[in-house]
C-alpha cells in the first residue's frame, strides 16, 4: 500500500477515534487504526463496543492495500510534524509514515487479524443531524451511569407513526423527547449505548441515515459510519411514569430559574438538599450545608394553585431545565409525588424528576 | 461433524480432555468452567486450548493456522478476555468490567469467552460480584475459572461450576510429550518426566529457562552441606534465606519433595522418588535418620511454610528450621 493524504484530513479523524481507541487496552490491536486503500482510503477503528469508519475521498492512492498503525505513535507524528502531506506506505510487516524530512518505521500488526465490521442493514431513518443532536442532548444526561443497570444506561429510540421518541432514565429522573420526523419507517423500542450517541453529536452534516439492526446501530453521515452494539435488556415502561395530574402549574424563565438553582446549590450538606417554597408570584430556594452556612434565593414566577412546599436534590435539576426554551413549566400534584418540567410552547419534551424526602 | 485435538494438544489429563472435546462436538459445553489442580498441572495451557477450540473455524480444532487461531495466539481475538496476572489480585472493578464487556454480543465468533486464571486471588467482593453472571450467564458466555484448589474458592462460586480437578500426569506421558514436542532424547526426557513430580509446565519452564535446573541443584546441595555443618554455617544461610528476591518457599517446597524421597526409600519404595538424580545421598539419608526423625523434619518444614505464608519472623523461622536439621557425616 501507498498513500499520500492530507495532514488535516488524519487530523480530524484522530479528533473522532480518540474518543474510541482504548489506549491502554489488552488487545494490542485495539490500539491501533487500520487504513485500507482500494479507490478510497477507509479508516477503522474500533474498542469492540463502538466501530467507527471513514472514507476519505480526497487522497492520492499510488498502490492500493491495507496497513494497521499505532493510534499513539500516529497522533504523536501529526501533531509535531506540522507538514500539508504525508506519505503512509508498507514494506514487509513494516509501515512506513515519511514527511518532508523525516521517515517512521513503525512495526506493523497483520491487518486481518482486525477486528470484522459488520455492514449497515435494518430499518432505516434518514433525519436533520441537527434534530438528532438536540434530541440526544435533550436526554442524554439522564441515562445511569451505574453499572449494574445495562438497561438503563443508554437512550431508548423509538419511532412510531412518524413520531421519534427518545427517552433515558437513571431511575430519579426521565428525559422524554418527542419529535415529529415525517418517517414512515417504524422502529421498535431499542436501547442505544451512551458513548455511541456522544460520537454522533460530534459529527458534522446535514442529514444522517439511522440504521436500526437486531443487535446493532448505525449512524451514516457524508463517509463516515459509526456502529455499535445495542444495548441488551428491557426498558422500564417509562408511560406510567409521566405523571397526568396536577395542582399546580408553575410557568417561570428559564434562565433566572437555572441562576437561582445554581446559587441554591451552592450551600448544601449531604446528603443534597434544597427547599423549595413555591408561592403564587415567587419560589423562594432555601439550603444549608452544616458548618458552613445557609442560602435563600427568591425567584420570581406565576403559579396556579395552592401554596406548596418540596425538596429537590439540585443536581438531578440542573441538566434537565439547561435544555429548556426560554419559558418552562413546572407542574406538580404533591411533595412526594414526581413532578414535570416541560417547555411552555409544546409539548415535545418532558422532564420527569422525583422530589427528595423532607425526612433525609 | 467437527473434531477436536484436544487429546493431542494437552499432556496427559485424558479424562478431562475426552469430556471437553466432547462436549464440544456435540455443541453442549458447559458455560461456566472450573479447573483445579497444584501449579504447573497444565490449568492454563488446557483453558487456552479450550477457548481456541471454541473460536477455531477449521475441521480439526484447534489448526492454529486460520484467523481466528492467529488472532488467539497474538492475544487480538475480539471476543476472548484473559484476566490473568498471577501477582496481583483480582478486583471488583476488573470483574465489573469484564461483566460490561460480556454484557455485548460477541463480535465475530458464536462465543463470548472470559478466562479467569488463578481465580483464588480474586476478593470477596469480586467473587461475589462474579456471582450473576455464572448462575445467569447468557447464551453466548463461557467462563472458564482456574484455581489450585475448589476448597481456596468461595463454595458459591464452586458450586455453580462444572469443576474438573486435574491430577499430576504420570512420568511416562511427560516423558513422551517431551520427546514429541521439544525433541528431547529418551534418557534426558525420563529424568526431566521423573524430576517434574506429574508436572509437565515444570519440565517445559525447565527447557525453555535452564538455570531453573542448575537452581534446583544448587538448593539440594545447600541442604546436603548443610546436614554436614555446625551451627555458623546454618546461621549464615538463614541469614541468606530471610533476604529480599530469595526464593525461600520454593527452596523449601524442593526440600520437601527431598524428604519425602528419603521416607520412601526408608520404607523401601525405591521406584517413586522423584529427586532421582540425587539416589546416592537420599539412601544415604534414609540409612542414617530414624522414620521418627524423618517425619519431624516434614512436619517442621510444612510448619515453617505455614508460618511464612502469615507473616511470622521469617528469620526466626528459617533459623528454627536449619538448626533443627539432622548432623550428617558427609
Amino acid at each position: 500500500m501507498k498513500v499520500k493524504i492530507k495532514t488535516k484530513q488524519i487530523k480530524e479523524v484522530l479528533a473522532i477515534t480518540n474518543k474510541i481507541i482504548q489506549k491502554r487496552s489488552p488487545k494490542p490491536i485495539l490500539q491501533c487504526l487500520k487504513f485500507v486503500a482500494e479507490k478510497e482510503l477507509k479508516v477503522y477503528a474500533t474498542n469492540l463496543e463502538i466501530n467507527y469508519i471513514n472514507t476519505l475521498t480526497d487522497v492520492e492512492i499510488i498502490e492500493p492495500g491495507e496497513v494497521i498503525i499505532p493510534f499513539v505513535q500516529l497522533q504523536g507524528i501529526i501533531k509535531e510534524s506540522g507538514v500539508d502531506t504525508l506519505t503512509i506506505e508498507t514494506k514487509k510487516n513494516n509501515c512506513i509514515i515519511k514527511e518532508t524530512g523525516s521517515k517512521f518505521k513503525l512495526f506493523s500488526l497483520d491487518p486481518e487479524e482486525y477486528p470484522t465490521f459488520s455492514t449497515a442493514s435494518g430499518s432505516c431513518l434518514e433525519v436533520d443531524l441537527d434534530i438528532i443532536k438536540a434530541g440526544i442532548n435533550k436526554t442524554i444526561f439522564a441515562a445511569t451511569v451505574a453499572h449494574n443497570h445495562y438497561a438503563i444506561s443508554g437512550v431508548l429510540w423509538r419511532c412510531v407513526d412518524g413520531v421519534l421518541t427518545l427517552v433515558a432514565t437513571d431511575g430519579h429522573r426521565l428525559a422524554v423527547v418527542n419529535k415529529e420526523i415525517g418517517e414512515d419507517q417504524d422502529i421498535a423500542d431499542k436501547i442505544v449505548p451512551r458513548d455511541f450517541l456522544n460520537l454522533v453529536l460530534k459529527l458534522d452534516a446535514e442529514k444522517v441515515k439511522l440504521m436500526f439492526a437486531d443487535n446493532m446501530v448505525f449512524c451514516i453521515a457524508d463517509g463516515v459510519i459509526i456502529s455499535s452494539s445495542l444495548i441488551e435488556g428491557k426498558f422500564p415502561k417509562y408511560e406510567d411514569v409521566i405523571p397526568k395530574e396536577f395542582n399546580n402549574v408553575v410557568v417561570f424563565d428559564t434562565k433566572e430559574f437555572e441562576r437561582c438553582l445554581k446559587l441554591a446549590s451552592i450551600l448544601v450538606g449531604e446528603p443534597k438538599k434544597v427547599k423549595f417554597v413555591f408561592t403564587k408570584d415567587t419560589v423562594v430556594m432555601s439550603s444549608a450545608a452544616p458548618e458552613q452556612g445557609e442560602s435563600e434565593i427568591i425567584c420570581p414566577i406565576t403559579m396556579s394553585g395552592e401554596d406548596i412546599t418540596i425538596y429537590f436534590n439540585p443536581d438531578i435539576l440542573k441538566d434537565g431545565i439547561k435544555v429548556l426554551e426560554e419559558k418552562g413549566t413546572l407542574s406538580m400534584s404533591a411533595p412526594e409525588k414526581p413532578v414535570m418540567f416541560s417547555n411552555s410552547s409544546e409539548m415535545n419534551y418532558q422532564f420527569v424528576a422525583m422530589p427528595v424526602n423532607d425526612a433525609v | 461433524m467437527n473434531q477436536t485435538r484436544l487429546e493431542q494438544q494437552i499432556c496427559g489429563h485424558d479424562t478431562a480432555t475426552t469430556m471437553l472435546s466432547r462436549a464440544v462436538t456435540t455443541g453442549m459445553f458447559p458455560q461456566s468452567l472450573l479447573i483445579t489442580g497444584i501449579p504447573q498441572l497444565g490449568k492454563r495451557t488446557l483453558a487456552y486450548t479450550i477457548a481456541n477450540v471454541l473460536v477455531c473455524t477449521s475441521e480439526m480444532k484447534p489448526c492454529g493456522k486460520c484467523i481466528p487461531c492467529r488472532k488467539l495466539l497474538s492475544g487480538n481475538h475480539p471476543d476472548i478476555t484473559i484476566l490473568d496476572d498471577a501477582e496481583k489480585s483480582l478486583k471488583i472493578e476488573q470483574i465489573r468490567e469484564l461483566q460490561h464487556t460480556l454484557s455485548f454480543s460477541p463480535h465475530e465468533s458464536l462465543y463470548k469467552i472470559a478466562i479467569l486464571a488463578d481465580f483464588e486471588r480474586a476478593t470477596d467482593g469480586a467473587a461475589n460480584a462474579l456471582l450473576k453472571t455464572l448462575e445467569e450467564p447468557l447464551s453466548y458466555i463461557i467462563l472458564i475459572l482456574t484455581a489450585r484448589s475448589s476448597t481456596l474458592l468461595l463454595p458459591t462460586i464452586v458450586s455453580r461450576c462444572q469443576v474438573i480437578s486435574l491430577k499430576q500426569v504420570t512420568d511416562q506421558v511427560i516423558a513422551t510429550m517431551l520427546q514429541k514436542k521439544w525433541n528431547v532424547s529418551v534418557d534426558e526426557s525420563m529424568l526431566l518426566g521423573r524430576l517434574a513430580a506429574g508436572r509437565p509446565g515444570w519440565a517445559v519452564q525447565v527447557l525453555t529457562n535452564p538455570d531453573l535446573r542448575a537452581e534446583r541443584q544448587t538448593y539440594l546441595s545447600d541442604l546436603i552441606e548443610l546436614t554436614c555443618n555446625n551451627y555458623h554455617f546454618r546461621l549464615d544461610y538463614a541469614n541468606k534465606c530471610i533476604k529480599k528476591d530469595f526464593p525461600t518457599v520454593t527452596i523449601l517446597n524442593l526440600w520437601l519433595s527431598w524428604w519425602r524421597d528419603v521416607l520412601l526409600i526408608r520404607s523401601g519404595v525405591d521406584n517413586n522418588v522423584i529427586n532421582i538424580d540425587y539416589l546416592n545421598d537420599l539412601r544415604r539419608f534414609a540409612n542414617a535418620l530414624p522414620t521418627k526423625e524423618i517425619l519431624t523434619i516434614v512436619t517442621r518444614t510444612y510448619t515453617t511454610l505455614q508460618n511464612l505464608k502469615y507473616n511470622v519472623n521469617a528469620r526466626l523461622n528459617i533459623e528454627v528450621l536449619v538448626l533443627n536439621l539432622p548432623l550428617l557425616k558427609s
